[in-house]
């Protein structure tokens, strides 16, 4: 097995988080200088985080509270722009409904107007009526009246 | 009122918070005031900004209670908050300034922090600070964990679940901050022994 791998493992035996190699591990630290280094320095990082500890003041929960009331009352620029965009979006679908509703009104007029021209000319009205069979002389006629536009 | 509370189940009272149960949140704080203050200490290195950043976790936390998910511990949940704003105030001060341990020490700290009882030798004192160097330089990923798992005893899994991170890059990292320690330390060979 390689050192780094034997190193990491050693630092898993440290914090009681290995489950395999214990026995090997263990007679490794005790050949190894470098990993006994390892486990040496560990002791003492741990001791020495553990060695200087701090107490809140009394006071923080007066002042937690305090911070807490005056950020309720007072909202945040973020909640303005929360605010700005919630109305901007009403707007902006407002319009877009209204502009789909103009949309939709305006093709409806155009085909309307397209219906009473197609309706009003007789060569349509013809074509219409002989279901698309239209004899050689219906075609010529057609064709010289121009379609039979008034 | 801690003995009210103290019958009660953490979720219990969580959901009793959340519902708007001023005397449920004051508990919480009270019970994680100081856990949270030692590792905000532990992270930044930096004992006058302790008060304020633990100020900022319970107002984070009260703030967003409703995002607490029942089932994992209030704790873990309270830890992640706490490392998030470390990391933040870390990134803020590398941005505004490099600053290291020793300068946060020379100033003069709101919190003094307590020794233990024992009487410390000069040796002793000037080993401490030499480690307490070392662990300020570590980058804050791998001071992070091996804060966690030194000063708080968490297991890997914990850590993990705080970091949000697999246990096998909680053991990686662990590791390498060991070893990023023992090199710092390796010229002082001497006081090692």
């Amino acid at each position: 097995m390689r050192h780094e791998k034997i190193k990491k493992l050693v630092s898993a035996y440290i914090d009681g988080e290995l489950k395999n190699n214990l026995e090997f591990i263990r007679k490794h630290i005790e050949t190894c200088e470098e990993c006994t280094q390892l486990v040496k320095v560990s002791k003492m990082v741990r001791e020495t985080v553990k060695d200087k500890t701090i107490e809140v003041s009394p006071y923080l929960l007066t002042r937690l509270k305090a911070e807490y009331r005056e950020r309720k009352v007072q909202p945040g620029v973020w909640d303005y722009v929360v605010s700005f965009a919630r109305e901007l979006a009403i707007v902006l679908i407002l319009i877009f409904v209204l502009l789909i509703g103009i949309e939709i009104m305006s093709r409806e007029t155009i085909l309307r107007i397209d219906e009473v021209i197609l309706s009003e000319t007789p060569s349509v009205q013809k074509v219409i009526s002989s279901e698309g069979n239209l004899s050689k002389e219906d075609v010529l006629e057609l064709t010289l009246s121009n379609g039979g536009k008034k | 009122m801690k003995e009210q509370f103290e019958t009660i189940d953490e979720s219990e009272i969580v959901k009793r918070a959340r519902d708007g149960d001023e005397k449920a949140f004051e508990f919480i704080v009270k019970k994680y005031q100081n856990r949270v203050a030692n590792l905000i200490f532990k992270i930044i290195g930096d004992s006058s900004i302790v008060e304020d950043l633990t100020q900022e976790v319970f107002l984070r936390v009260i703030e967003s209670l409703r995002e607490y998910k029942f089932g994992s511990a209030l704790y873990t949940w309270i830890y992640r908050i706490t490392v998030n704003i470390c990391i933040d105030e870390i990134r803020k001060r590398q941005r505004s300034r490099a600053y290291s341990l020793s300068d946060v020490l020379s100033q003069n700290p709101r919190v003094e922090p307590s020794y233990s009882p024992v009487e410390k030798t000069v040796e002793q004192r000037e080993l401490r600070e030499l480690i307490e160097k070392a662990i300020s330089k570590l980058p804050v990923e791998y001071k992070t964990v091996i804060i966690l798992r030194e000063f708080e005893d968490l297991p890997y899994e914990e850590i993990a679940k705080i970091l949000k991170i697999s246990v096998g890059t909680v053991k990686s990292r662990i590791f390498r901050a060991r070893k990023l320690l023992a090199e710092h330390l390796k010229e002082y060979k001497e006081v090692l022994k």
